[in-house]
This record gives C-alpha cells, sequence and structure tokens, in this order.
C-alpha cells in the first residue's frame, strides 16, 4: 500500500505536469489559429485545426481529469448486512456460470444469497442452480410481448425478486474473490455512497495484449481520476450496489415518465377531438364532454394534482363520452322500432316502449364504440393510465434508455445526489474477447451505448450534476467522437506527399518550438499519470480505431436499430480482411505516397525538404499505430498458451489490507 | 414476519385492504402477490389502509406502484389511505405524491375528491 504522504507528494507533480503540458497546448493551438493556418489551402487548414483542437480540449479533460485522483484503501466492513450477488447471463456455457457461482457461493460473508439470473431460461441452468444450492431467477409471464431490455431488465427483474440490502453484480465469466465483499462494504458506512465499483480484470488475456483489451489504464488512473470529483463510473459488473439507491431512482425515473407522458397524451387526444365533427346532438356532446374532461384534466396537471385524480378526470369523460354515444345507437334503434310499430308491429311497439322508457340504463349496458367513433386512439386513453402497460414492470431501477445501461444509471444516481466510489484493488476475473472480431463488436457496442446515452440523456445539461461530474461523463462520451478528427490526422500526410499542400502556412522554428514541447509534454503526462501502467497499446488502438468510432457515432445519430449484442466469451475463427480494410488502406496509401513524394525529391521537384521530414516521420507514426490491427487480425496465440484461472480458486481468503 | 396484510369486506363495490408491519424489501413481494391475485379475483378497486404501516423503503414503494398498475390494468383503482408520517415523506422525497392520490383515512378514500379544483 502506498503511503498517502507519497501519493499527496505524487499527485502534486502531476498536477504540475498537466498544468505545463495544459499551458503549452494552449500556446501551440492559439498560435495554430492565430498565425499559422494555411490560407492558400483552408478545405485543408481548417479541417486540420479542427482535429487538432480535439486533441488539445482531449487533454484538457484528462488533465482536469487527474487532478483530484484517489489512491482508497478498504474499511472496515459493517458487522452485519444482508447482500444478494447476481449473476447475470443469457447465453453464455455453463461451465462458465457454474465457475462464476461456485465461487460466489465461497464468498467470504456470511448473509449472502447468490442468485443466478437466467435470461435465457434454461431448463438446464436451474437445474445447475439448484445442484450448487443457489437462487435462480428468470423472468416471469409478465415479460412476455413487452420489451426485455437485455441485462438491465434482467437485472431490474431480479431486484423486484430479492431483498438483500447489498447488491453485488457479476457477468457470467466475472469469478469473484472470496473477500469482495470484506474490501467493499466498508465504504457504504456513508449512508449517500451509492456503489462501490471495483475493476474488470482479464485472466484470459493472450501475451503482449494484441487486441488491446487490457482495461488497466481505466480501472486504474482514469476511474482513480474520476472517483475524485465523485463521479467513478458504474460499469455493469464487479460493483456492489445499495439497493435502497437503485429503487430511488427508478422511482423517481417511473414518476417523471408517467407526468411526462401524461402532459403529451393530453395534448395529443385534444388535437385529436378538437378535429372530431359532429352532426347530431349527442355526438357533439360527447365531444364537449371530453374536451371539458381533458381540459380540466390539463389543469388538474398544471396545478400539480396527483396524477391519478388527473387520469380519473380523464377516465370519467371518457366514459361519459362512451354513455352519450351508445344513447344515440339506442335512439336510433328505438326509431327503426318505432316505425314498425308504425307500420302496426305490436311486439315492436312494446320493445320501443321499454327502450325509451329505460334508455340511460339500456345505453349504461351498451357497449360502445365512442373511442372509435371519436376517433381517440386507444393507446392514448391506456397511456394515461398510469399502468405502464408497454413495459412489463413500471420500476426500472437500472436504466434501460441505451444499450450500456450502466453509465446511463451511474449517473442518474449522481444526478440525485448519491456519490460513488471507486476501489482499485482486483475482486473480480473474468475474460476479456479471445478474437479480433469479438474484441471490435465490444468496442462498437460500447462506443454505440455512449453515444446513445450522449444523446439522449446529455451530462452537460443534466440537472443535479456537479460541473465537474459532467466533465468527467462528457470526457469520456467525447473521446467516442475522435474517429473523424484522428482521420484527418491520418490523411494530412496522404495529402501533403501527392499535393505539396500543408495545413500549416510554413514549417518554421515557430512550428517546432510551439509543437515539440507541447507533443512531448503530452506524452510524459499520460505516462506519468499511467503509472507504469503500458500505454502504447491504447495509444495504437485509439488512433486505429478512427472506422468503428466513426460508424458508432453515424449509426446512433441516424437511428439505426441497435441491439445488444453479447459480447462472445469464447474464440471465434475467421480472419475476415473486411474488418480493417479502412486501416490497410490507409497504411498502403502512405507507403506509396511517402515513395511518390521522396522520388520526386530525388529527382529535385523543389518540395520543401522540412515538410516532407515532418511528414515522413508523422506517416511512419500512423503506420506503426496502425499496425496494430493487421497483427491483430493475424494473431494466434503461442502455442500451448493457456488462461491461468485466478489462484483464488484454490487457495485461502484475503482479508489482509483492510483498515481498522 | 414483517407485514400483516388483512383484506376486509367493505361490503361495497371497493376491497379494503389494511397493511400493519413493515412494507419493504422483505415483504414487498408477498404484498405484489397478494394484490395480484385480488385483482385477478375481480377485486380491482382497492383501498389500502396504511394506518399500521410504520415503515416503508423504496423497494416497499416499488411494490405500491407496481399495486397500481396492477389495479388500474384492470380498470380499476388502488388508493393509499391513512398514511403516517414516515410513510407520507418517503412517497414526498421520491416525488410519488405526484402520482398517489393519498386520504387521509379510509372513508375519505370510498368518495374521492370529485374534482382537481
Amino acid at each position: 500500500m502506498k503511503s498517502a504522504a507519497r501519493h499527496n507528494s505524487r499527485l502534486l507533480l502531476s498536477r504540475a505536469i498537466g498544468l505545463t503540458a495544459a499551458a503549452l497546448g494552449l500556446n501551440y493551438i492559439v498560435w495554430r489559429y492565430a498565425a499559422s493556418l494555411n490560407m492558400n489551402a483552408l478545405w485543408f487548414a481548417i479541417p486540420m485545426v479542427i482535429a487538432e483542437s480535439y486533441g488539445i480540449v482531449d487533454m484538457f479533460l484528462f488533465v482536469l481529469m487527474s487532478w483530484r485522483q484517489l489512491d482508497r484503501v478498504a474499511l472496515a466492513p459493517p458487522d452485519k448486512a444482508d447482500v444478494d450477488v447476481f449473476i447475470t447471463t443469457y447465453n453464455e456455457p455453463e461451465e462458465l456460470v457454474e465457475t462464476t457461482a461456485r465461487a460466489a457461493m465461497r464468498i467470504d460473508w456470511p448473509d449472502k444469497k447468490v442468485y443466478i439470473l437466467d435470461d435465457g431460461a434454461r431448463p438446464s441452468m436451474k437445474k445447475l442452480a439448484e445442484e450448487i444450492g443457489c437462487g435462480y431467477i428468470s423472468r416471469g409471464e409478465e415479460w412476455a410481448r413487452k420489451p426485455k431490455h437485455a441485462k438491465a431488465g434482467n437485472v431490474n427483474n431480479a431486484l423486484l425478486e430479492t431483498s438483500g440490502e447489498f447488491v453485488l453484480i457479476l457477468d457470467a465469466d466475472q469469478i469473484p474473490a472470496p473477500s469482495i465483499f470484506r474490501k467493499t462494504l466498508g465504504f457504504f458506512a456513508d449512508p449517500a455512497v451509492a456503489f462501490v465499483q471495483t475493476p474488470q480484470f482479464f485472466y484470459n488475456l493472450p501475451p503482449g495484449d494484441p487486441f488491446g483489451n487490457e482495461a488497466s489504464l481505466f480501472y486504474g488512473p482514469i476511474q482513480q481520476g474520476k472517483d475524485g470529483w465523485n463521479a467513478a463510473f458504474f460499469c455493469g459488473s464487479n460493483a456492489v450496489l445499495r439497493r435502497e439507491a437503485l429503487m430511488q431512482i427508478g422511482i423517481r425515473e417511473y414518476v417523471e415518465t408517467m407526468e411526462k407522458r401524461e402532459k403529451e397524451t393530453i395534448a395529443k387526444l385534444s388535437k385529436q377531438v378538437a378535429k372530431t365533427s359532429c352532426n347530431d346532438e349527442e355526438t357533439c356532446a360527447a365531444v364537449d364532454r371530453l374536451m371539458e374532461g381533458l381540459k380540466s384534466a390539463r389543469a388538474a396537471l398544471d396545478d400539480k394534482a396527483p396524477l391519478e385524480r388527473v387520469s380519473d378526470l380523464i377516465g370519467e369523460a371518457v366514459r361519459d363520452a362512451e354513455f352519450l354515444v351508445s344513447r344515440k345507437d339506442v335512439k336510433e334503434i328505438a326509431s327503426v322500432l318505432n316505425e314498425l310499430a308504425d307500420r302496426g308491429d305490436m311486439d315492436a311497439a312494446a320493445v320501443y316502449r321499454h327502450i325509451i322508457g329505460n334508455l340511460d340504463s339500456i345505453a349504461g349496458r351498451t357497449p360502445s364504440a365512442a373511442l372509435d367513433s371519436l376517433r381517440m386512439s386507444k393507446e392514448y386513453v391506456e397511456a394515461l393510465n398510469l399502468s405502464r402497460t408497454d413495459e412489463a414492470i413500471p420500476v426500472q431501477a437500472l436504466a434501460t434508455i441505451s444499450i450500456t445501461e450502466d453509465m446511463a444509471t451511474a449517473m442518474r444516481l449522481h444526478s440525485f445526489g448519491w456519490k460513488s466510489v471507486f476501489y482499485p484493488e482486483v475482486l473480480a476475473y473474468g475474460l476479456a474477447p479471445e478474437d479480433f472480431g469479438s474484441s471490435l463488436k465490444q468496442r462498437l457496442r460500447w462506443a454505440q451505448g455512449t453515444i446513445q446515452v450522449f444523446l439522449r440523456d446529455n451530462p452537460l445539461v443534466k440537472k443535479g450534476l456537479s460541473f465537474p461530474q459532467k466533465l468527467m461523463y462528457f470526457s469520456t462520451m467525447y473521446s467516442y467522437f475522435s474517429g473523424f478528427f484522428n482521420l484527418v490526422l491520418l490523411l494530412a500526410p496522404i495529402i501533403f506527399f501527392f499535393t505539396g499542400i500543408a495545413p500549416v502556412s510554413s514549417w518554421s522554428v515557430d512550428f517546432f518550438a510551439r509543437f515539440v514541447p507541447f507533443f512531448v509534454m503530452n506524452k510524459i503526462m499520460f505516462r506519468f499519470v499511467a503509472a507504469g501502467i503500458p500505454v502504447w497499446r491504447g495509444e495504437q488502438y485509439n488512433l486505429a480505431m478512427f472506422p468503428l468510432n466513426i460508424k458508432a457515432v453515424l449509426s446512433v445519430m441516424t437511428g439505426k436499430k441497435l441491439s445488444f449484442v453479447v459480447t462472445p466469451k469464447h474464440r471465434e475463427d475467421g480472419r475476415d480482411f473486411r474488418l480493417i480494410w479502412p486501416q490497410a488502406t490507409v497504411i498502403v496509401l502512405t507507403i506509396a505516397a511517402s515513395v511518390y513524394a521522396v522520388v520526386r525529391f530525388i529527382l529535385g521537384s523543389g518540395i520543401d525538404p522540412i515538410g516532407l521530414t515532418v511528414n515522413l516521420v508523422w506517416g511512419a507514426y500512423n503506420i506503426a499505430s496502425l499496425a496494430v490491427v493487421v497483427k491483430a487480425l493475424y494473431y494466434r496465440p503461442p502455442e500451448g498458451w493457456e488462461a491461468q484461472l485466478p489462484d483464488f480458486l484454490s487457495g485461502d481468503a484475503d482479508t489482509h489490507g483492510i483498515q481498522h | 414476519m414483517d407485514l400483516i396484510i388483512e383484506e376486509k369486506n367493505s361490503g361495497e363495490d371497493c376491497g379494503i385492504v389494511a397493511l400493519s408491519g413493515r412494507l419493504n424489501g422483505a415483504s414487498a413481494g408477498e404484498f405484489k402477490h397478494r394484490i395480484k391475485q385480488l385483482v385477478e379475483s375481480g377485486k380491482s378497486r382497492l383501498i389500502l389502509d396504511m394506518s399500521g404501516v410504520v415503515f416503508i423503503d423504496s423497494s416497499g414503494l416499488s411494490a405500491l406502484i407496481s399495486g397500481l398498475k396492477c389495479a388500474r390494468e384492470a380498470g380499476g383503482f388502488f388508493r393509499l389511505a391513512g398514511l403516517r408520517d414516515q410513510a407520507a415523506t418517503v412517497i414526498k422525497l421520491m416525488m410519488l405524491d405526484r402520482v398517489f392520490d393519498t386520504y387521509a383515512d379510509v372513508v375519505a378514500a370510498k368518495s374521492p375528491k370529485s374534482s382537481a379544483q
């Protein structure tokens, strides 16, 4: 354990480095706008300087993030607490779930209940749960023909069936360490703490991490930085959550949704009814009655009357209107009977007298199609019912607005004033995708989900979040927009080689004096904050994932339907070249263009030698970054390599390192 | 036993369910189940006598919402009567007073506020 004093002095140094890097970045970018745009090629200069600005803002956000980095130590757990362990599964192999469930049963905590949340409703899984002695929960009949909301729905369903004060959520492959509750529950002594997130650690990463799945930078300095601003992210697994906090945001969401729906539906209905024409007394009276009901409902809503009452006001109006329309129908029948009676039909005359004598009671008992004839859609009336008929369960604690539910949920918790904790010790061991294709699918899902949250629940305008919290959420979302800007950075050398046009007005001493210190300091800062965690693989992927990030943004923006793809937990075979064609194209173009430029230079074309050198280095950097995906596509783990299961599966519980 | 649930026959066209004890995570499941049974047996017009409920938490409130959904879907109602301070406070805190129309006691709940003036 690092001492607090050492952490503090390290943090001060980190701030100094961060501030220096930010100042140098600012110095560079201001000069770029003010004095070095290539005015002869603005089509090139402007996209370039925008791409550079994107990077500078990214750096500012990084400096802010690292500003209050925390280094937490575990606190003593409470004497007693009821906890539930949720193991979520959909289609993962049984052995995988079994390993996790057996490890969960061995967690060192007396008052725990372990449940397998089986969204696949597999009888074999139910049997497995019985064998192991843990609980089994799958969706009930109320979910038939309703949106399932994938994992979020699975957990929301289980929350209603269980009652522990705290809930540990585990993906099917995340094997928990025995000490996971002893190390995390102590943080809940603060009643405002809603969740404690621990790292995702992968025990199956092949040597060299070819797919860039290693997450210790995120589940280390980055989360610790966000934690400093009370903005640690909930990541869907390996986290302990306070049930009360989850239920509370679920209820608030229900109230907000119902209020909004009531308002919108009244507006829609009013419009519809206003358009309805009527030719007879009763129908006109029915229309009037509906309008009146909608009006008073609207007034009650504005008055902040309970929605139950608002809904009932409309319900009454609908019933009255139905009655009036039925009454008209019955009267029409009566008049036909009357005609028959006039022609001497005595039976008809008797029925006529009966109907006229009991007009209201008959109309009240006659089913009416009033809603149709008044052109009121049934869905609208149902929408006003407060029963959330479109959903299986009314209270949804885990947010369902996004295919990545975790970020949206954490944001909602933070916005209601709950606190979060990131505890950096690895307490669960899981599987990363074992082939490139699956790894890309997972990245795409995260990117799409994050952008979805950005569009639907923008943190920058979300009430209840502090300004730093807004920025912490924003910075993660912001990073997924990098694809477009990275494309500009990748194409720039190619354009220079072929055309001789540069985005800067000249490759002057001024340029180097401003760019090099900034660039070097930025790299130093990143490595200092990373504190020994390798960063090059991440930097490579950051640039190389440009096609995927662009695809993610476009698919979300254009509203293409996104489905929650379960990340495959086993190797999918196939070296599909289509996965990397954009990167391969950029590599080939860069090489071809640089050869072309060098040959022209040798032949004496007058190309600027400094510009040529800069762009050759730049192009080489781009190729070195992009090469990572080519290697990944053709990667095969070394002969005899096997994933190593964590030691504790055979060893003893680890309870040291807890501060009393 | 956290919660005692008693169905009282009011002799009128609505059912009265008297709760006493704690409506929390431990008792929410049983409560929802009983409400569902009642509604399925045709009693969807329900008044909840909450005067015996000494404690309610978010899970309990969530169960009340489930009850409301169940009753209203069947065309009935789900009225809360006689809330104690703790329950009333939590309901307000969670903004559920925006949804539930609450009544001082069962008698008041039988003749609801006719309009929202």
